[in-house]
């Protein structure tokens, strides 16, 4: 951890700067929530859950709205500096990142209520599946490496996207294959390749979240460099 | 790529401790810094008639053609470090330097040093404005009077040039030789200004120059600063953490006479290496 934080001289602003950091604890919650809501109305074809992923979003650009007016005020009357200035702007980047991750949730639950049928073949979903689970894990690492101000963490975020990266391409293979062996597959590994392409999207956020977390706590841009450094550091210990 | 290879610039941790072991006491900026070194402070300590070590140790150096800040709660220092370089001190019986500060390599702390040509090439504004009571032109032409003779037409020149600089030409050209003591608040301060850098000094020192006065007077006063900055080296003590984070391009941050943290203000003011300097700026202290 870097500097250990003693209270403000001014109270209200220590109570506004907690506030920042629960709203933004509660996003990333609800985001979270909402990207495994969509992949299980995704799998089940459930349409209704689909929908409730849609109406759900409103709340989330509400959060998002409320997290930028937040952070705009706290600049304007207070004037932050250093790690209080750091944590009311990266606010604001992660607060942006929940709310492009949340459409995602809502694209794949539009695309859900677009699948005509009763079920998806479990083999077509498996990969889809498993990359959720992965990009959940990203998305709750980057979360709590930015609200306990861990950039250590942040890095580890940061490397594991090559993962993701690789298994997207894995899974695009693999959809393309069923589509090859039958066209009448197309329609479904077509929806669900766009799918992937969404949560691909939301681990690219997770990585933007991790590296705000970095910044925040160190006060230097993750660049490979710095991220080298901390992975040296690591090793040593 | 192996362990030890450095291929990377080593820092001295990758991730600020909680408590820096020491504050560092030598505050050499990179050799890459656009501008040459005008004014070099070297293990300056201060002490009061009384005793009191008011400094203990100070090493920094200022910047020809920029601007540094110190800030620092009350009595850490600041403004004794800016008495000492110009030696106002000097003028207190039983106060001591110990230490060098080399203004363009010569050591202004020999004894052997002309005051009165010192003062010339360094020159202070208070925070409070300080207009002689007399008037205006004669508040700038006093200041030219005592080093140089100059010609009725070359000081009329030298005064206007004076106060165009401190930006106060338009407000006063028509009333010249009304007291200087009739001007608001900051018009006298703007006129202290021009009266120092009428004397044409390399070094400017600004004591809380703009404290006193209102935000617009303020705003004046600053983009004086930045204007005098292209000309001389200009060092300011103040309270106001945004004013040195508007003004200046370094900033030293002082604490019970020693120098904490001192480096570009953009670092200082978003990652500052020091717990002491953190909390200070970000208003934990105390």
């Amino acid at each position: 951890m870097a500097l250990s934080l003693n209270e403000h001289t001014v109270q209200s602003y220590d109570e506004e700067l907690t506030a920042l950091a629960s709203q933004i604890a509660e996003m990333g919650g609800t985001v979270e929530a909402a990207v495994a809501d969509a992949t299980r109305a995704l799998l089940k074809l459930d349409h209704a859950a689909a929908r409730e992923v849609i109406a759900q979003d409103k709340r989330v650009d509400e959060m998002h709205r409320q997290i930028d007016d937040m952070a705009v005020s706290m600049i304007a009357r207070r004037q932050p500096m250093a790690q209080d200035l750091r944590a009311i702007i990266t606010a604001i980047h992660v607060a942006g990142d929940l709310e492009r991750v949340g459409d995602m949730a809502k694209t794949i639950a539009r695309r859900t209520l677009q699948i005509e049928g009763l079920s998806l073949t479990p083999k077509f979903y498996n990969g889809v599946k498993h990359m959720a689970d992965l990009i959940l894990r990203q998305l709750k690492a980057a979360l709590d490496a930015y609200s306990a101000r861990n950039a250590a963490a942040a890095v580890e975020v940061c490397n594991a996207d090559d993962e993701i990266d690789a298994l997207y391409t894995s899974l695009f293979r693999e959809l393309l294959t069923y589509m090859m062996e039958d066209p009448r597959n197309i329609t479904q590994c077509t929806h669900l390749l766009f799918c992937s392409k969404s949560l691909e999207r939301v681990g690219d956020h997770a990585t933007n979240i991790a590296e705000a977390a970095f910044y925040l706590e160190t006060g230097r841009q993750m660049s490979s460099a710095t991220a080298e450094e901390l992975h040296r550091m690591q090793i040593k210990e | 790529m192996t362990m030890d290879t450095p291929t990377v610039p080593t820092h001295a941790t990758a991730v600020p401790p909680t408590v820096p072991a020491i504050a560092a006491t030598n505050f050499a900026l990179p050799n890459t810094e656009p501008h040459p070194v005008k004014v070099q402070v070297r293990d300056v300590h201060f002490y009061y008639a009384n005793g009191f070590e008011a400094l203990k140790g100070i090493n920094l150096e200022l910047r020809d053609k920029t601007v540094t800040a110190f800030i620092g709660p009350s009595g850490c220092g600041k403004s004794t470090l800016l008495r000492i370089l110009n030696r106002i001190y000097d003028l207190y019986p039983g106060q001591k330097v110990t230490g060098e500060v080399m203004l363009d390599g010569r050591n202004i702390l020999s004894k052997s040093e002309d005051l009165n040509l010192l003062r010339s090439k360094v020159g202070m504004v208070f925070q409070k404005p300080t207009p002689f009571p007399m008037s205006i032109y004669d508040n700038i032409a006093f200041g030219i009077r005592l080093y140089e003779r100059v010609g009725k037409s070359d000081m009329d020149g030298r005064v206007e040039a004076a106060l165009r600089k401190a930006a106060l030409w338009t407000e006063v050209k028509d009333k010249l030789h009304q007291s200087g003591l009739g001007l608001s608040g900051g018009q006298q301060q703007r006129l202290c200004i021009a009266r120092a850098v009428a004397v044409r000094p390399e070094v400017l020192l600004l004591d809380e120059p703009a404290s006193a006065l209102d935000p617009i007077s303020t705003a004046k006063i600053e983009e004086l600063i930045e204007e005098l900055s292209a000309e001389f080296c200009i060092a300011i003590v103040t309270h106001n953490m945004q004013q040195a984070a508007r003004t200046s391009e370094y900033t030293a941050f002082m604490y019970l006479g020693e120098l904490i943290e001192f480096g570009r203000t953009d670092g200082i003011f978003t990652a500052p290496t020091q717990k002491r300097t953190h909390d200070y700026i970000t208003g934990r202290f105390g």
